[in-house]
C-alpha cells in the first residue's frame, strides 16, 4: 500500500553502482598495464586521474540522487557505503599510479606485479558482483559467490606482498629503492582490501534479502 | 514457546572457543620460535601456516553458520565482528612468522620477544574472555580480563615504540630496520586487534547485564 503510493524510485544508483565499477575495472587495468613498462607511468597516470575525476563526479551524482530520493531500491546506509568503498578503490588505484610516476621508478618487479594481477582480478569479480545488484534477490547466491571470490583474492594477497618485499630486500642493496616500491605495494594491497570492503558491503545486502 | 521451536544455537561458542585456542597455540608457537636460538624458523612458519589456516576454516564455517541461523544467541552483527576480528590476530601474527622465515633473519631481538610474549598473554586472556561468553554468569571476570586485554594493548605500544627508536639509533643496515619494523608493527596489530575483541565481548556483556 505505502509501496503504491511512493514507489520506490532511484533505479538510477544501480546505474550509478555500474558506471564506477566499470571506471576502477578500467584504471586497475592500466595501473597493472604501467607497472610493467614504465616509461608510460606519466601518461598513465594522467589518464587514470582522468578516470579518477569522472568517479568523482559519479560519486557526488550518487549522494546527491540519495538525498533527494525518499524510498531507496536497497537501504539508504547500503548504498552511501556502497558508493564511498568504490570510489576509495579508485582513490588507491589513482594513488599507486600517481607516485609511480612521481617517484620516477624504472625497473620492473615480477613480485609487484602478481600482487597488481590480484588488484585487477578482484576489481574485475567486483564489477560483475555489482552487476547482480539491480536483481539482488535473485541472483543472490550468484552474488554471494563473487563476494566469496573476492575475499579469497584479497587473502592471495598478503603473502603476495610479503614475498615481493623479500624479493626487493635479497635483490637491492639501495634502501631507498626499497622504501619507494613498498609504497607501491602497500597501496595495491590497500587497494585489494577495500575491494573486499565492497564485497562486504554487497554480501550484507544480499544476506538482507535471504 | 517460540524459544522452544527455535532453539538457541550454541556453536556459535563452540567456534569462539575453537579459534581462540588456536589462536593461543598459533602464538606460543611464535614466542617459541623467537626465544629458541637457532629454531627451525621455515618449519616453524609452516607450523603457524597451518594454524593460521585452521582458524580460517572455524571463522569461515562460523559465518556459515551465522548465514543459516535464524535465531542467533548473540547479536548477529557482533558474532561477525567477533569472529572477524579474532581472525585478524591470527592473520598479523602469521604475517610476523612468514616475515621472519621469508627476509631470512637469524639474529632475534628482545624486543621481537618482548612483543610476542606481551601477544600471548593477551590472546590467553581473549581465550578466557570469549569462554565467558558463554553464559555470561561471572560477567565480573570478563570484564576483568578486557580491562587486562587494554592493558597489555598498551604495553605493546610502548615497546613498538622504544623498538623502533632502538632500530633507528642502534641498527646500521637501513633495509634490517624496514624489515624488523614490519614484523615489529605486525605483532602490534595483532594485540590491537586483542584489545578490539575485547571491546566487543565488553558491549555484549554491558548489554546483556
Amino acid at each position: 500500500m505505502l509501496e503504491r503510493l511512493f514507489p520506490r524510485e532511484g533505479h538510477e544508483f544501480f546505474d550509478f553502482f555500474e558506471s564506477l565499477a566499470e571506471i576502477a575495472e578500467e584504471a586497475a587495468g592500466k595501473l597493472r598495464a604501467v607497472l610493467a613498462d614504465p616509461s608510460r607511468s606519466e601518461e598513465a597516470a594522467a589518464e587514470i586521474k582522468a578516470l579518477e575525476e569522472r568517479g568523482d563526479d559519479v560519486t557526488h551524482r550518487a549522494i546527491a540522487l540519495l538525498h533527494s530520493t525518499f524510498l531507496t531500491p536497497i537501504e539508504r546506509s547500503d548504498i552511501h557505503a556502497l558508493i564511498s568503498r568504490q570510489d576509495d578503490v579508485l582513490d588507491l588505484v589513482d594513488s599507486t599510479a600517481e607516485r609511480f610516476w612521481l617517484y620516477g621508478i624504472r625497473g620492473v618487479e615480477d613480485g609487484v606485479l602478481d600482487l597488481a594481477d590480484v588488484l585487477v582480478d578482484a576489481v574485475s569479480v567486483a564489477r560483475r558482483a555489482v552487476g547482480c545488484l539491480r536483481h539482488y534477490r535473485s541472483e543472490s547466491s550468484r552474488l554471494l559467490e563473487f563476494c566469496r571470490r573476492i575475499s579469497q583474492l584479497e587473502k592471495e594477497g598478503d603473502p603476495l606482498r610479503r614475498h615481493a618485499m623479500a624479493r626487493l630486500f635479497a635483490n637491492s642493496a639501495d634502501p631507498v629503492h626499497v622504501l619507494m616500491w613498498k609504497e607501491i605495494v602497500r597501496f595495491l594491497e590497500d587497494a585489494i582490501d577495500r575491494c573486499e570492503d565492497v564485497a562486504n558491503v554487497l554480501e550484507g545486502v544480499a544476506l538482507a534479502a535471504a | 514457546m517460540l524459544r522452544r521451536l527455535l532453539p538457541r544455537e550454541t556453536t556459535f561458542f563452540d567456534y569462539f572457543e575453537r579459534h581462540a585456542e588456536l589462536t593461543i597455540q598459533g602464538a606460543r608457537e611464535f614466542l617459541d620460535l623467537v626465544s629458541t636460538p637457532g629454531a627451525n624458523v621455515v618449519a616453524r612458519g609452516k607450523r603457524i601456516k597451518e594454524i593460521e589456516h585452521e582458524a580460517d576454516v572455524v571463522t569461515h564455517q562460523c559465518v556459515e553458520a551465522l548465514h543459516k541461523t535464524f535465531v542467533t544467541p548473540l547479536d548477529r552483527e557482533d558474532i561477525h565482528r567477533l569472529i572477524t576480528r579474532m581472525d585478524d590476530i591470527m592473520d598479523f601474527l602469521e604475517s610476523a612468522a612468514d616475515q621472519v622465515a621469508l627476509y631470512e633473519l637469524r639474529d632475534m631481538t628482545e624486543e621481537v620477544r618482548s612483543l610476542a610474549d606481551v601477544l600471548v598473554r593477551a590472546v590467553e586472556h581473549v581465550a578466557a574472555a570469549v569462554r565467558g561468553l558463554r553464559d555470561l554468569r561471572n560477567s565480573a571476570d570478563i570484564l576483568k580480563r578486557c580491562i587486562e586485554i587494554n592493558r597489555l594493548e598498551n604495553e605493546g605500544d610502548t615497546i613498538l615504540r622504544t623498538a623502533v627508536a632502538r632500530l633507528f639509533r642502534e641498527e646500521k643496515d637501513p633495509l634490517q630496520i624496514v624489515k624488523w619494523k614490519e614484523i615489529y608493527e605486525d605483532l602490534e596489530d595483532a594485540t590491537d586487534r586483542c584489545e578490539d575483541v575485547a571491546n566487543i565481548v565488553e558491549g555484549v556483556v554491558l548489554e546483556h547485564a
